[in-house]
């Protein structure tokens, strides 16, 4: 036999599928040669290494199945937990860190520094509710070449709640629906710019929005409350556990963001919960240490959404006419962190936004 | 068994619930595969969230008879090989180019007996991490059926019908696969200084 053979035998094997013939004519073989016989014993050795890191009980990261669930969902459809979860993770990161900075001026900042050639937006805000349209996701694909600043005038049904992702369709059940013209005049026009107010001011909602297709640029509703809550802990990591399962127990869905604070390791949390539970969610989350700070805030983010929206656009846009792909990349995470920020605040409204600050004692 | 299979009816319904309860019963074995294929965490949630994705749209074709966990761990190793194509930025380690020859193989080995291999010197958990190390170096193909024959311990048939290759196919490339990494297992711990005496008989 020759080794080249034999090789070939040692693999069969490892795998216990030699015959009787053949494992004695290997076993004659590697007792005259050295070689195959180290071979075999790496082999063996190298196999039960590999065997015992299957053994190993791996377990899967807690937000796994919920961002699975999250994007199959039939609301929602984000394309952002589709991102590579570096990416999210740098994105989600600097997020949080801007709305925990406090305020629409310090997000704005970061968006304003993200994008070199910003561009004002003027939006008509007291207008008739218009339900966040997650559910644009299913509309038809948008008719991009929606005529120029055709922004009909359109009844809308106004439902007040944000719940109700449904409700603007229902009521245009034409797939002329404003949104889609408008959309014509985002992107076709390229100019990013919404007039200030349609001539019948009934109504300044728009789905905007040709490549990622699923939003709309709000009149109103959408209402963030959130309260920080930022309490000193024994341990960090059961601290963590023991918020993500209170959490979990009243169904708020949570992010979890690690940071560093003055060298100190801090925990940063982003529950999202209904309002009704939020009290007694507080409550329980004060007593996992040492409360320290907590702050209620309530901010009407839509005039912030919708500019970020239209910058987000504007992004698609341009990433979609890059021809370099260092550009397109350096778009793409740029509009990535404008989804982030889009998705969060849709997630969020009309829900109690908990930001929990975890950090050692 | 039974309530897997009841939970992937509802789901073939359209039962998102029920999905929910197949990901939660099922995300630990294939996140598991998930970090041996790609080797690091971020790429494994990104494979397995991707995985569960078309698995839930893939449900229509799912015959219940089937072993659902290996159903999904087949979509799973597709999704990854497929990542890594369209990625193929990665440096792998070819195995187009050794043991060409017969006795290219034989030789390098030789060597290595007579030397007295210093990966024989390794501790158990320094060889452990160098075959983590040297099993994220080796082409998709070939980490592939490593991962699905050792790790997750698969059968040659099993392997071919995950990967869509003949019997044949799993055995050469498992074979050859299990030579690289002995070769590069070889190769590392010595480039690694672990240029230890002898310490062994020829056998």
């Amino acid at each position: 036999m020759d080794c080249r053979k034999a090789e070939y035998l040692i693999t069969q094997r490892l795998d216990q599928l030699l015959s009787k013939e053949e494992d004695a004519a290997l076993a004659q073989h590697l007792a005259c040669c050295d070689a195959c016989a180290c071979e075999l014993a790496l082999q063996e050795r190298l196999s039960t290494a590999l065997r015992e890191m299957g053994r190993e009980e791996i377990k899967a990261p807690a937000e796994l199945s919920s961002l699975i669930i999250n994007s199959l969902g039939p609301q929602r459809r984000s394309a952002l937990v589709r991102l590579p979860v570096a990416w999210r993770k740098a994105v989600a990161a600097a997020a949080t860190l801007l709305l925990l900075a406090g305020g629409s001026a310090g997000v704005m900042t970061g968006l304003n520094m993200a994008n070199n050639n910003g561009k004002t937006v003027a939006l008509e805000s007291p207008a008739p509710n218009l339900a966040i349209d997650n559910s644009d996701a299913y509309a038809p694909p948008n008719n991009t070449e929606g005529g120029n600043n055709a922004s009909p005038p359109v009844e809308t049904p106004a439902p007040d709640g944000t719940d109700k992702p449904d409700g603007t369709q229902a009521g245009s059940p034409s797939p002329n629906i404003p949104g889609h013209q408008q959309t014509g005049d985002i992107n076709s026009g390229g100019e990013g710019v919404i007039p200030a107010a349609t001539p019948t001011g009934s109504k300044t909602g728009a789905p905007a929005l040709a490549a990622g297709g699923e939003r709309a640029l709000l009149s109103d509703g959408m209402k963030v409350s959130s309260t920080v809550l930022k309490v000193s802990v024994d341990n960090l990591t059961s601290a963590r556990t023991r918020a993500a399962s209170l959490a979990a127990g009243v169904g708020a869905s949570a992010q979890v963001f690690p940071e560093q604070a003055g060298g100190k390791a801090v925990l940063v949390m982003r529950l999202t919960v209904a309002s009704d539970k939020a009290t007694n969610l507080l409550a329980e989350l004060s007593g996992l240490g040492i409360p320290f700070h907590k702050q209620d805030e309530s901010r009407d983010l839509t005039p912030l959404y919708n500019e970020t929206l239209v910058q987000y656009n504007e992004l698609l846009e341009r990433r979609g006419a890059a021809t370099d792909s260092s550009e397109q990349r350096q778009l793409e995470i740029q509009a990535a962190s404008y989804k982030q920020l889009l998705d969060a605040w849709e997630a969020e409204a009309g829900k109690q936004v908990i930001n929990l600050w975890l950090e050692n004692k | 068994m039974n309530d897997t299979r009841l939970l992937v009816r509802k789901a073939q319904s359209n039962d998102l619930s029920a999905f929910e309860e197949l990901v939660n019963l099922y995300q630990n074995r294939v996140y598991g595969l998930c970090i041996h294929l790609s080797g690091n965490p971020d790429d494994a949630q990104d494979l397995a969230q991707e995985a569960f994705i078309r698995a839930y749209k893939a449900l229509g074709r799912f015959r219940n008879e089937a072993d659902f966990g290996t159903w999904i761990h087949r979509i799973t190793v597709n999704v990854w090989l497929n990542m890594q194509r369209k990625n193929n930025g990665r440096q792998a380690v070819s195995l187009d180019e050794p043991y060409q020859s017969n006795d290219g193989g034989s030789l390098q080995r030789e060597v290595a007996a007579l030397d007295g291999d210093p990966i024989q010197e390794l501790e158990e958990k320094e060889f452990r991490g160098l075959v983590r190390k040297v099993l994220e170096d080796l082409t998709e193909e070939h980490r592939a059926v490593l991962v699905l024959r050792e790790i997750e311990g698969y059968s040659y048939e099993e392997i071919s019908r995950m990967l869509n290759c003949s019997l044949g196919t799993v055995k050469s490339r498992l074979s050859r696969a299990r030579e690289v990494m002995r070769r590069e297992l070889t190769k590392r711990s010595r480039e690694a200084g672990e240029d230890l005496p002898a310490a062994r008989e020829s056998r």
